[in-house]
């Protein structure tokens, strides 16, 4: 049985003029969104995701490429077929929020429903609104004037609004972005058990890494205007096809070393067998890369034997973890430990390194 | 710093004590037969002429806020909303139209419109045998009409800063709900533009009550009075003694209403700036496609720009070369000469030149300081004080400039002359021309001095910097622009000032426009207009450096 496609985006593109020239924001992107997924863009500022999200809302037309949603043609640049925003089956969340000031709680969820392209009936108005705020845990308020509520609330307006329609798919503008840390990370899973008990396709655009691995069925890396990366988070984490991907989710440590033979390379760590993805040609420049937890630090026994030899530069305290900074001969490593470790600053350390968990970048 | 912000407060609220009294006074003034009564309120309003003044005013307020905004707000709409170009030539010359004073335009059009010299009535008189043409702008419509076509360029500024600060977010978050654009027109920007449009709406109004050039330059001839000539006229009357007492009191009332349209304006502004949300990101507003719409919407634009500037001045600077007013054509060209120039009185004009360079030196500098002085108390100090410079900040606006002239013409001659002869000399008018637009001042370094913001004055406090220090190296700099635009806009206004320039004129004071004006009203208008062809030479480089400033700093 072949998934259904909610989003089907084909080769597009966006270009902007600015004074220093022409801007590619969006080269020539496929993505397909699959019916129930919660996709999310992760990328830093500029690279395309927003850009592409919008495209997809209509509010922005590509230089190339088409966009289809459930099935029909919205967007063709070479058709020049375009169906404006509004008679697209969707719901948006802006960034600011973007709730309508001189509207109440209750009016801003139901224009949609009263005023917009899929409107209904008078009687089934007030029945849906409330449905919405009550997923979104507003109903007591929906007499009240949006300016008078918090950040935290008016947002959730912005989702309820953005859902009543009940809309094919939900594009989600960084809707984090302007809450405070810990609002922010209830939202995160209050956001994600909204959208999954609505039963709504959703596309999801943020720099957050952590958040994207939270929320996300589907990953989709960008940067400077194309797809990296598109998998599930454990994939997008543990298998990053590039450097640009492996540094930008989690943490990372990189090692320069050079191929020495034919599943070996030589580095500031010493020259160890590692499982090549791919064949290299020896002496090759490669890039070793391995996350802080897959290495471990242990007091400097007698017999430290191949494990390199370092000391503690600085230690950070998490709570639950330490990050150390390790300065081994040539180089320095980030180590996480458990948080109750007994090792400190300035304490001489063997590291351990592990046989798996490593990636190699040329 | 405080005495600097307090005094052009102080002067101004002595200026309206002093009118406010002399409503109350009936009598000479001056002589022991002055006395308190109450007559003057009781013959204003029992007095039939006086209601037909303030019917003509009211009617000529209301034209000429409708017709400003007729012009002015779709114009602000079409530059900031559809794809039209190029957006800087409609900047450029609603620009002009803000500076050109309208004086100019109203002796233009008398030349074109007035009932028995305008030379469309001239060209339907000699084509049909009439005895008066069927144009006539001699009453309070037809000035208001003119009013607003010169009003216009300001109902602009004020509608594209409405759509400016208007968050381009909450009209795509109508599309994405589903929303057609005329829905959205109806349901969410005109809403939200609701308040910032009717405060824009209200501040013209209170304009047009007040204002004296048009009305004068138009009216005045035919006997037709609006408030501020009706108190011109009483109080400058060609023969007998001026009588200040009622013009007081209906200045008085005028005072009265102005507060409290100002107070009805402030509070739509608060709820204005209740709506602009700042985005995040800052996007631009999606531009609408003008496509087929363009050629009408220039020739509205041009039209406008015809009928309401280039056409009147054409005709000035064509009148300029003329030894008496006689309708364009080919036949009027070969009386062309310069007559008018080489007779005009030299030493009288050059003393007119002299004061006008005079005042544009020296009022501009003042403004800043005193509305700095203003601004940094207002905006940087958390004393409960600072409210009441807010409000004197703001209280030249509710003053009609009539009233402020004529109550400094009082307070100067028959108050304080004994110990500060200022009656009649340019001190007097530096003083009043200050205290007009100060406001205008405070308005731009507000808003500036708000957007600096305060951590960056305290870094240098926390790095050893004493607070005039940190003025000078931190703040001034920072505020240069606004303080170089406030200063070339201050002293375009300066050179346009008519009215507080006639109210207080006197031989040694006289400047350029007030020469017009006693050159127009003394039944030279061809001299007139010769002395506004100059002023307009002279007047030119300067509006093309007061328009690249207004372009960096649009406030």
């Amino acid at each position: 049985m072949t998934d259904n496609i909610i989003v089907s985006i084909k080769g597009l593109e966006k270009f902007f003029n600015s004074d220093r020239g022409v801007v590619r924001a969006v080269q020539k992107i496929d993505l397909d969104v699959v019916e129930n997924d919660f996709v999310v863009l992760l990328g830093p500022s500029g690279c395309g995701k927003t850009t592409t999200l919008r495209c997809v809302a209509g509010l922005e037309r590509p230089n190339g490429g088409s966009v289809e949603i459930a099935g029909a043609m919205v967007d063709s640049a070479d058709s020049g077929q375009f169906i404006p925003p509004e008679k697209r089956d969707i719901g948006m969340v802006f960034q600011s929020y973007a709730v309508w000031p001189h509207l109440n709680v209750y009016e801003n969820v139901a224009l949609p429903l009263t005023d917009g392209s899929r409107r209904v009936p008078k009687d089934q108005v007030s029945d849906r609104v409330m449905e919405s705020l009550r997923l979104v845990q507003l109903e007591g308020l929906d007499s009240r004037p949006v300016t008078d509520l918090s950040g935290g609330q008016q947002q959730r307006v912005a989702l309820a609004r953005a859902i009543v329609t009940k809309p094919q798919v939900l594009l989600m503008d960084e809707p984090l972005s302007n809450l405070d840390a810990r609002l922010r990370e209830e939202m995160r899973i209050e956001l994600k058990k909204i959208a999954t008990t609505a039963g709504v396709t959703t596309l999801y655009v943020t720099h957050d890494q952590g958040e994207a691995l939270s929320l996300g069925d589907q990953i989709c890396v960008m940067n400077e205007g194309k797809i990296l990366q598109m998998g599930p988070p454990e994939k997008v984490y543990s298998n990053p096809p590039n450097l640009f991907v492996a540094q930008f989710v989690g943490e990372m440590n990189f090692i320069k070393g050079a191929v020495s033979g034919v599943d070996t390379v030589k580095s500031p760590i010493g020259e160890r067998r590692y499982e090549f993805d791919k064949p290299y040609s020896v002496g090759e420049n490669v890039t070793l890369a391995i996350r802080p937890q897959h290495i471990e630090v242990k007091s400097l026994s007698d017999n430290p034997g191949e494990n390199p030899k370092g000391v503690i530069l600085t230690k950070t305290y998490l709570g639950d973890s330490v990050l150390f900074e390790v300065q081994l001969s040539e180089i320095t490593i980030v180590v996480k430990a458990s948080g109750d470790t007994l090792i400190a600053e300035g304490q001489d350390v063997e590291i351990i390194l592990p046989n798996q968990n490593w990636h190699i970048f040329n | 710093m405080w005495p600097v912000a307090l005094l052009p407060m102080v002067i101004l609220i002595a200026i309206v004590v002093v009118f406010v009294y002399i409503s109350f006074q009936t009598g000479v003034i001056g002589t022991d037969d002055a006395e308190f009564s109450y007559d003057n309120y009781k013959d204003l309003f029992g007095d039939e002429f006086v209601l037909e003044v303030l019917e003509n005013t009211l009617i000529f307020a209301i034209v000429t806020t409708i017709v400003s905004l007729f012009v002015g707000l779709p114009i602000a709409w079409i530059t900031e909303r559809t794809t039209i170009r190029p957006k800087a030539l409609i900047y450029a010359m609603m620009t002009i139209g803000l500076l050109v004073p309208p004086v100019f335009v109203g002796m233009g059009w008398t030349f074109i419109a007035h009932e028995r010299i305008g030379f469309i009535n001239k060209m339907f008189m000699a084509a049909f045998g009439l005895n008066s043409g069927p144009i006539n702008i001699e009453n309070p419509a037809g000035m208001g009409l003119i009013e607003g076509l010169t009003l216009a360029p300001l109902a602009f500024v004020l509608s594209v800063q409405v759509f400016r600060t208007m968050n381009p977010a909450l009209e795509e978050a109508a599309q994405t709900s589903g929303l057609t654009f005329k829905r959205t027109l109806r349901r969410i920007t005109l809403p939200l533009a609701r308040p910032a449009i009717l405060a824009a709406l209200i501040y013209i109004f209170v304009i047009g009550l007040a204002t004296f050039d048009i009305p004068a330059v138009i009216g005045l001839s035919s006997n037709i009075y609006v408030f501020s000539t009706y108190v011109y006229s009483e109080a400058f009357p060609p023969d007998g003694l001026p009588e200040y007492g009622i013009p007081a009191a209906l200045g008085t009332a005028m005072i009265l209403v102005a507060l409290l349209l100002t107070v009805w304006y402030v509070q739509m502004l608060r709820t204005s700036e209740k709506y602009q949300v700042v985005t995040g990101k800052g996007y631009k507003a999606t531009q609408i496609n003008i496509g087929k719409w363009a050629p009408a919407c220039w020739s509205f634009i041009c039209i406008y720009f015809f009928i309401g500037l280039l056409l009147p001045i054409l005709l000035v600077c064509f009148m300029a070369f003329l030894p008496y007013i006689t309708p364009p054509s080919l036949e009027a060209l070969k009386l062309f000469s310069l007559v008018n120039f080489e007779q005009m009185n030299w030493e009288y004009v050059g003393r007119g030149i002299r004061n006008t360079a005079l005042l544009m030196l020296i009022v501009p500098p003042v403004i800043l300081l005193a509305a700095f002085c203003v601004s940094w108390l207002v905006v940087r100090t958390k004393t409960k004080a600072r409210y009441v410079l807010e409000f004197g900040a703001f209280l030249p606006h509710t003053v009609p400039k009539v009233v402020m002239s004529l109550g400094a013409l009082l307070l100067s001659l028959y108050i304080v002359n004994d110990y500060l002869p200022i009656y009649g000399t340019i001190t007097l008018l530096i003083v009043v021309y200050v205290i007009c637009w100060i406001p205008f001042g405070t308005r731009a370094l507000n808003s500036s001095m708000i957007q600096i913001h305060k951590e960056l004055e305290e870094a240098a406090y926390t790095s050893g910097l004493t607070m005039v220090r940190a003025i000078r190296k931190i703040m001034l700099p920072l505020l240069r622009p606004t303080m170089l635009s406030v200063w070339i806009w201050t002293g375009l206004l300066v050179y346009r000032e008519m009215t507080i320039a006639v109210f207080l004129i006197s031989q040694d004071n006289v400047t350029l426009p007030a020469i017009v004006w006693g050159r127009w009203t003394m039944g030279s208008p061809n001299v007139a207009a010769a002395i506004t062809v100059l002023m307009m030479l002279t007047l030119l480089p300067l509006m093309v450096l007061g328009w690249r400033f207004a372009r960096k700093s649009r406030f």
